[in-house]
């Protein structure tokens, strides 16, 4: 595909909007930090703050009186913290799909989306990660799930999946920051060369380590980042899966199901991409000069995927419900059952309509392409999955083997409260990221414009024809 | 000692400038609408002011070792530092003593056993024993005298008293009037007697909500004299219980269940199980036992037992109206064929709810089956001075209205709170000149009285009583009065009587002396022997032999048919409401509704959707809101939540006393419904034409179990689900394996695992154990006595109704209740779930932190300290067995509480997983003696706190590994069975079958059904 | 000593280049001419110019590999000791060394070693963080990051000659070049 469009012979949808240049690609992103923000931003991070202040003041509470104030109880002994987690975890996953397993896959497409996906990954990785943190009746000694020496002489216990999540996710999260911050650090060298002020000078220059575009330094860092991207892969693919065996390892019905790591999987990339758009779409209005960088056809890319994977979770729910009927077990098939006309019947139809049915209609281009349409299927994208959890933990739960220890869930005002809380702390940093840092990868692009159009100035659209072999894959064509 | 008094008094006082804003604070913490934490606040600055108060008021002053020489019944030196000793006392209930054993640690009871010498007890005990010992340490508990609510000092009181009394002297006391509880005990009786002697004229009431009444004009009526049925259940094949809860409550329950259930342990070698038959309106302990349950009205059972009269031809002539449906006649039919097949062998009881003639029939039938002096025998009345209650109560209070009592003396009792409704007591008593009420709280008597004054706890001193066989226990005291003012009856009645000076052991053991048990000689070892006991030898009454009268002929009270029938019964937790502020039976999930903190009015589905309140849709009752009625009944009105339960006749609503106390103490003020405002004289157990209104509002109500079962027009909750095995006495004949009702796979599955092996030696020097249970689900009651000695054994917190709504509910052990067939009257079904204590324990994979891990021995550890509290374990439990601290439950402030508790057993706080222990600490406790005798741990020796407690011995723990104990015996038997055994979780606490012996003519579809 | 004087002064001399194209032909000659120690600066990777420039190594992917080994070995050792040897447990009736259950931890171990290693070895290579480095003091460098292309023969080189290695320069000819102060 990309040699034809360098041979000239296919026209692929245009990855820029306009004439570029080196200069006006360095201009147009690197200058965000230095310019005065848009109105918009101050509102919405002052929304992100609110929130944030809630979310403090929730765990404030939390930590005064107990996990009592959660709607928890036996049997139900999950239910907002790990529906939330789950949730999080899943969104933070199109960040590394996109950065890592695109990048592989050479897809040109994500140079202009990466750095901000992966923003979008720490922080929701951030916020996931609080949860199984505070939802231990004694977050004071969650260290003891760490494999380092106590007063007790005991260590971990590695069969537990809970164990599990410990080293995935922080395992995640790390790769995640350094994946991230690498390709930040050529970026960050170009905002020092660009600074005006003294100060932002330093603070640049220090975050880039010096870094001076030395193509020798550039030979490691492609390696260095190919092998990342390398390893990012499967380990996203761990990640949830790791998540997905909290369940799967257990014996609950409607848990211990062996399709959950792939069926996990494509749901996380799913509200992934959900997310990625939910964002996109508003910053796109907020600053439109990245409307040039991220075009309808990227939308129009990320709408295919989230389609792609819906199908595959649509499949997921499919074959749960199969499984349930055909497996003859009395425990599953009271479990679907219970799912689909038990006391919760509404929560797993509105499932079943957000992330079964509206879909459906990313089929169309129309969709695709119009705007606001697809902003509010993200959103509802986002909602379903997050009833999807709510049916795995909850509805599964509260029902089990044993019916005289049945009992009814429903969060308490501070569930609500903590959720919300992290939703606000979460947009606080995305602003605060799209205010600081160049929100996209200003080297990549540049490189992905050498590659497509093979020079520096001028005349948009015509590839050159005699431009190398591309052979690299650091810059990700 | 005078300066002492005068700290004391004001610390109280202090304490009492406290009392208003606490009880406003109360109120809070029991609004429904109060967020959990902000009740919590309550609570705790609730427990910061008592304690406060507490720690001065009582403890800190005094050591705890009581007075006179108490005996205990280990040979060890008593003072023993870390060392329990056990003593033998009696605690009673309606007069009636129950033998117990009060382990005592380091001078304060903590926990209460059976007495094996005991006739009442035979080692086990009931909810209400097991609960009596929170009584003891109650904070609530009343700590000085009270005049006009104003605290004064004994000086002032007893002057006040002997002016009035000689006042009194010169008309022979004919303006005294003394009301007791029904009084067994000799010492207190002769003091009263004496009493009595001085003023001739006075007169001596007693009075109890849940009197005998009926049962001594029934033997009355038939034999001529007021008599004490005993019955000899063990020797009984079939039994007809007519309207009669006699295995879980009255003087003998304990007894009873025992013998019931003797007669009824099947095992591979022994057949023989006897049938229950049983006639009531509400499901009752009895009731859910039972192999045949016919719901019908309590006014109908008499119908029914003329009926069956008539057909074993009892000599007697029953004039009655109203006629019994097709159905009921049949039942009766097939059971008095069932009676005449066991003459001799069989036995009818009835309750004491049903009018004296119904009593009368019964003995009729009973004579005519012979069964006379076999499975019925009759003693006198082990009361002091028989009498009865209603007829007491009513002179009473006609002679208040009529100005005749200038003095009123009450011991104990509560009349304005229990007495009958239509004699408006809490109106009469303000009307005599000088009123003392002698009680442990300041209830709703004491309010109205002149004086009020504390008494202490039985377990505090000396005293004795008779149980339902005469036989009399000498009640030691276990530790010294928690609080200097108090005073039992009996002392105040010497004091009185002039023995002021006296130790309650001298009253005690001076009547004792008189009594000419033995000759003086012999007096002082047979006194050691039966305190030592805890029962006086050959002190059971003597068996008469009774006579019907010829010509016996009685009318039956005519029978409404139309019309709702309203149903009196005894509280299965708070009984009469003494036990209004014990927050161990408050919480306990009442045995057959598994309502807990609440009365409600019961009412069959049919019936409460014929009134309109309860909608006709499926999921009626998955809520915890129970809509609220007003109750009409002869021109008195209660508002009550209406709540159907299956099993319960049509057309009629069970009220249970013991609730809506307005003075009960700060966890009993405020619950539940006051039945009693409906209670009349002439309607004391059911009444009828009762008008139901729903108001339109709901009122929330705890269950730790959901009849989430009602979603199915039929009841089956098991949904097909392996949890117990369950099969008839007949198929249990054809294949004790019961194969057929057997699914999923059995035994072992394939594993990539070797897994851990349990076997009897690690090395040949080293005996291993292998600790497991077995449960007989066939002669568990459910009477939940093993619920509540769990929760005193292992210092198991209350979290208060609002928790229980959010079943956060803490019991280590729960009674699972099961129902099968029609709503109208299914087939039920309970077993007792502890942990299970599995070898491939779900739970332990899981969790993060080797918090719950397996011993060598077998058992599924908790590790308190280790716990950060995931709750994964609790989730992957298929058995649901875990309880989690959600907030930090076990915390108390009152130092009073601290002396409940159990120093073997961990106080678990905040954020910590917590579950059955098969009682570790015994075990320890155990292996250690067995260490010190270098020998190995006997079987029988470690008895956990539910099996110790257990009426039926349904419970048996030992050593799998010991092939001879009692333990492997049962897990050899054919019908043994494991819950959700295709999990392969592999339980130590295994089941034997549920078998039931149904009568072939009666085979209904619920026993088919009740196969799978 | 004047010699040394002046190789301490001058670090090397520095041609500005506008396209990729030309910075690579220029490396090409650069070498061919027998320049050896010479660095090229572009705003972004470019492929072919590092083997223009002649040079090879494969150093972090091999870090990265040993790291990885290192990572898994932890993992799975610490797994095996803390369950068998330090403090054996019998959970859920399940072997002491339940190898299944240990895999996903083993593989995450692994995954954050070679993370480390990718990144700390890049770095570490790279001789960063260069708190200061000659190159910047020449003032159009700043554009190395926007969009031009600059080749640096420095002055260690042996060929290195202040007059003929400008003359060489300006034969490849750049947009501008200047000496590169030390």
């Amino acid at each position: 595909m990309q040699e034809a469009i360098r041979a000239g012979t296919v026209q692929e949808p245009p990855l820029f909007e306009g004439e570029q240049t080196y200069e006006r690609i360095t201009a147009q992103i690197g200058d965000i930090p230095f310019e005065k923000h848009p109105i918009g931003w101050t509102v919405m991070f002052g929304l992100g703050f609110t929130g944030t202040t809630l979310l403090v003041f929730a765990l404030c509470m939390l930590l005064l009186w107990g996990v009592g104030i959660w709607g928890v109880n036996q049997p139900v002994g999950w239910g907002f913290d790990i529906i939330n987690f789950v949730w999080w975890i899943g969104i933070g996953h199109a960040g590394t799909l996109i950065s890592a397993i695109l990048l592989l896959l050479r897809q040109g497409w994500r140079m202009s989306i990466n750095r901000f996906a992966e923003a979008m990954t720490i922080f929701a990785v951030m916020c996931a990660g609080l949860f199984p943190a505070v939802h231990t009746g004694r977050p004071w000694v969650d260290y003891w799930l760490l494999p380092i020496p106590n007063w007790l002489a005991v260590w971990p216990q590695f069969r537990s999946p809970l164990e599990w999540d410990v080293f995935a996710v922080s395992t995640y999260f790390t790769v995640s920051v350094l994946f991230w911050y690498m390709g930040l650090i050529p970026d960050l060298a170009a905002v020092r060369d660009r600074a005006k002020s003294h100060l932002a000078k330093v603070i640049s220059g220090i975050l880039s380590w010096g870094w001076r575009n030395s193509a020798v330094h550039w030979m490691r860092f492609e390696s260095a980042y190919l092998l990342l991207a390398g390893l990012s892969t499967p380990l996203v693919l761990s990640v949830h899966s790791v998540v997905s065996l909290d369940f799967a390892i257990s014996i609950v019905p409607g848990w211990h199901v062996t399709i959950f790591p792939p069926y996990f999987v494509a749901g996380a990339i799913y509200s992934g991409f959900a997310m990625v758009l939910t964002l996109v779409i508003p910053f796109r209005i907020l600053y439109p000069k990245l409307r040039e960088y991220i075009t309808m056809h990227h939308i129009d890319m990320m709408a295919k995927v989230m389609l792609a994977t819906g199908l595959i979770v649509f499949y997921g729910y499919m074959m749960e419900a199969f499984f349930g009927f055909y497996s003859a077990n009395m425990f599953e098939k009271y479990m679907i059952t219970n799912r689909m006309f038990g006391p919760y019947w509404p929560v797993y139809w509105a499932l079943i309509f957000c992330n079964g049915v509206v879909p459906q209609l990313l089929w169309f281009r129309k969709v695709r392409h119009h705007l606001w349409l697809l902003f509010i299927i993200s959103l509802i994208v986002n909602v379903g999955m997050w009833l999807e959890r709510f049916v795995i933990v909850v509805v599964s739960l509260h029902r089990d083997f044993t019916p005289s220890g049945w009992g009814m869930y429903g969060p308490t005002i501070w569930d609500v409260a903590t959720y919300v809380g992290t939703i606000g702390f979460f947009v606080m940093m995305m602003f605060l990221f799209a205010r600081f840092v160049p929100m996209l990868a200003m080297a990549e692009l540049k490189d992905l414009w050498y590659r497509l159009y093979g020079h520096g100035g001028g005349h948009n659209g015509h590839a050159k024809t005699e431009a190398p072999a591309p052979t690299r894959t650091g810059g990700g064509v | 000692m005078e300066k002492r008094d005068n700290e004391r008094l004001w610390r109280s006082l202090n304490e009492r400038e406290n009392a208003p804003q606490l009880k406003e604070q109360l109120q809070r913490e029991f609004a429904p609408e109060a967020a959990p934490h902000s009740n919590l606040v309550s609570r705790r600055q609730f427990l910061k002011l008592m304690g406060a108060s507490m720690a001065l008021a009582g403890l800190s002053a005094c050591g705890y070792k009581p007075q006179g020489p108490i005996i205990a019944r280990a040979k060890i030196p008593e003072e023993a530092p870390g060392e329990s000793l056990y003593y033998a006392t009696a605690v009673t209930l309606g007069g009636y003593a129950k033998g117990v054993l009060a382990r005592v640690y380091e001078g304060r009871p903590i926990k209460l056993e059976g007495n094996e010498l005991h006739p009442a007890s035979l080692g086990s005990t009931d909810a209400f024993t097991q609960a009596e010992i929170l009584n003891l340490y109650d904070p609530d508990r009343s700590q000085s005298l009270l005049k006009f609510g104003q605290i004064q000092t004994w000086q002032a009181f007893t002057g006040e008293l002997m002016q009035q009394l000689t006042l009194q002297q010169a008309k022979k006391g004919s303006g005294i009037r003394l009301l007791t509880e029904v009084i067994t005990s000799p010492s207190l009786a002769a003091q009263i007697q004496t009493f009595l002697k001085t003023y001739p004229q006075a007169k001596w009431y007693q009075w109890e909500a849940i009197n005998r009444d009926h049962v001594y004009e029934g033997t009355r009526l038939a034999f001529g004299e007021w008599l004490n049925p005993i019955y000899r259940v063990r020797q009984a094949k079939v039994i007809l219980a007519l309207d009669s809860d006699f295995l879980f409550l009255g003087p003998a329950a304990v007894r009873y269940a025992r013998e019931f259930a003797d007669g009824r342990r099947v095992r591979e070698n022994q057949h023989q199980m006897n049938r229950l038959y049983v006639a009531e309106p509400m499901p009752t302990v009895t009731g859910f036992t039972a192999d045949h349950r016919l719901p019908i009205h309590s006014s109908r059972i008499g119908l029914l037992a003329a009926a069956i009269a008539q057909a074993v031809g009892a000599p007697l002539q029953v004039t009655m109206q109203g006629e019994l449906t097709p159905e009921e006649r049949r039942w009766a039919e097939v059971v008095a064929r069932d009676l005449i097949a066991h003459k001799g062998e069989s036995l009818i009881i009835v309750g004491e709810a049903q009018p004296p003639a119904v009593h009368a029939i019964a003995h009729a039938i009973n004579a005519a089956l012979g069964n006379l002096g076999k499975t019925v025998v009759f003693t006198a009345p082990p009361e002091a001075e028989p009498t009865l209650c209603t007829e007491d109560i009513r002179t009473l209070a006609k002679e208040i209205a009529e100005g005749q009592v200038e003095v009123l003396i009450m011991l104990g009792t509560n009349p304005a709170y229990d007495a009958l409704a239509d004699l408006n007591f809490a109106e009469l008593i303000p009307k005599v000149p000088f009123s003392v009420h002698l009680s442990r709280y300041t209830d709703e008597t004491s309010a109205l009285c002149v004086w009020h004054v504390p008494e202490s706890h039985p377990f505090e001193t000396w005293g004795d009583a008779r149980a339902f066989d005469g036989t009399v226990t000498i009640q030691q005291p276990l530790i010294f009065p928690l609080y200097p003012n108090t005073r039992s009856a009996l002392e105040l009645m010497a004091q009185i009587n002039g023995q002021g000076g006296k130790q309650a052991f001298d009253l005690v053991q001076g009547y004792w002396k008189t009594a000419s048990l033995a000759p003086a000689a012999q007096f002082d070892a047979l006194w050691r022997q039966s305190v030592h006991d805890g029962v006086i030898p050959r002190t059971a009454l003597p068996i008469k032999s009774v006579r019907l009268r010829p010509n016996l002929a009685v009318e039956l009270p005519p029978v409404e048919a139309q019309g709702l029938e309203i149903r009196f019964a005894p509280d299965p937790t708070m009984y009469d409401g003494r036990f209004a502020n014990n927050t161990w039976l408050q919480e306990l999930p009442k045995p057959v509704s598994r309502i807990c903190w609440d009365n409600v009015a019961f009412m069959s589905l049919k019936t409460a959707q014929e009134l309109g309140v309860v909608g006709t849709e499926k999921v009626a009752l998955v809520h915890d809101s129970a809509p609220l009625v007003q109750i009409r009944v002869n021109g008195r009105t209660l508002i009550a939540a209406a709540y159907p339960i299956p099993g319960h006749v049509d057309n009629a609503i069970t009220l249970h006393l013991g609730y809506g106390r307005t003075r009960a103490g700060s966890n009993g003020s405020g619950t539940g419904f006051n039945a009693y405002t409906l209670r009349i004289s002439d309607a004391m157990w059911f009444t009828h034409n009762a008008e139901v209104v729903t108001t339109g509002q709901r009122y929330t109500i705890a269950r730790t179990e959901e009849h989430h079962l009602i979603e199915h027009g039929e009841l089956d909750s098991l949904h097909h689900r392996p949890i117990m095995l369950i099969g008839t006495l007949q198929e249990f004949q054809q294949d004790p394996h019961l194969k057929k009702h057997r699914h999923g796979e059995s035994g072992e599955l394939p594993s990539m695992y070797k897994g851990f092996q349990y076997d009897r030696y690690q090395n040949p020097n080293n005996y291993r154990y292998a600790w497991a249970m077995v449960i007989d689900p066939t002669v568990c009651t459910g009477c939940s006595a093993c619920v509540t000695a769990c929760q005193a054994e292992n210092n198991i917190p209350v979290v208060g109704k609002q928790e229980v709504v959010r079943q956060r509910e803490m019991f280590w052990l729960r009674i699972d209740r099961y129902f099968k067939g029609p709503v109208e009257n299914p087939r039920t079904y309970q077993l007792p779930v502890p942990c299970m204590q599995c070898e491939n324990a779900p739970c332990e994979l899981v969790c993060p932190v080797a918090a719950t891990v397996h011993s060598e021995e077998g058992l599924n550890q908790m590790v308190y300290n280790r716990c950060v509290g995931t709750r994964y374990c609790s989730n992957n439990c298929p058995y649901k067995v875990r309880r989690f601290n959600y907030y930090r439950y076990a915390y108390y402030k009152q130092p009073v509480l601290h002396l409940l508790q159990n120093p073997d057993v961990t106080v678990r706080g905040r954020g910590v997983m917590e579950k059955c222990t098969y009682c570790v600490q015994r075990i320890n406790r155990a292996r250690i003696q067995a260490k010190k005798e270098n020998r190995r741990i006997r079987d029988g020796e470690i008895i956990p706190a539910c099996q110790q407690a257990c009426p039926t011995k349904a419970i048996v723990f030992g050593d799998l590994n010991d092939p001879d104990s009692e333990v492997s015996r049962l897990r050899r038997e054919p019908h043994l069975f494991s819950m959700l055994e295709e999990l392969n979780t592999r339980p130590r606490t295994t089941y034997l079958a549920k078998l039931e012996n149904p009568n072939p003519e009666l085979h209904t579809e619920a026993h088919n059904a009740g196969s799978h | 000593m004047a010699h040394a004087a002046v190789v301490s002064r001058v670090y090397g001399m520095m041609a500005e280049f506008d396209s990729p194209e030309a910075l690579i032909k220029a490396a090409q000659q650069t070498r061919l001419e027998g320049y050896r120690r010479f660095d090229c600066y572009t705003p972004f990777p470019i492929h072919g110019l590092t083997d223009a420039m002649g040079v090879r190594e494969a150093k972090v992917p091999w870090t990265v590999f040993i790291c990885g080994l290192i990572g898994a070995m932890f993992g799975f050792g610490l797994q095996v000791y803390t369950s068998t040897i330090d403090y054996p447990l019998n959970v859920g009736g399940r072997d002491l060394i339940s190898w299944p259950y240990f895999i996903p931890i083993t593989f995450e171990c692994m995954v954050l070693f070679t993370a480390f290693g990718a990144f700390i070895g890049m770095l570490a290579y790279n001789g960063l963080p260069a708190p200061y480095h000659p190159v910047f003091n020449v003032p159009q460098f700043a554009r190395s990051s926007v969009d031009r292309f600059f080749l640096c023969i420095e002055a260690r080189d042996p060929k290195f000659d202040p007059e003929r290695t400008r003359a060489f320069l300006q034969s490849l000819n750049p947009i501008s070049i200047s000496e590169v102060e030390e």
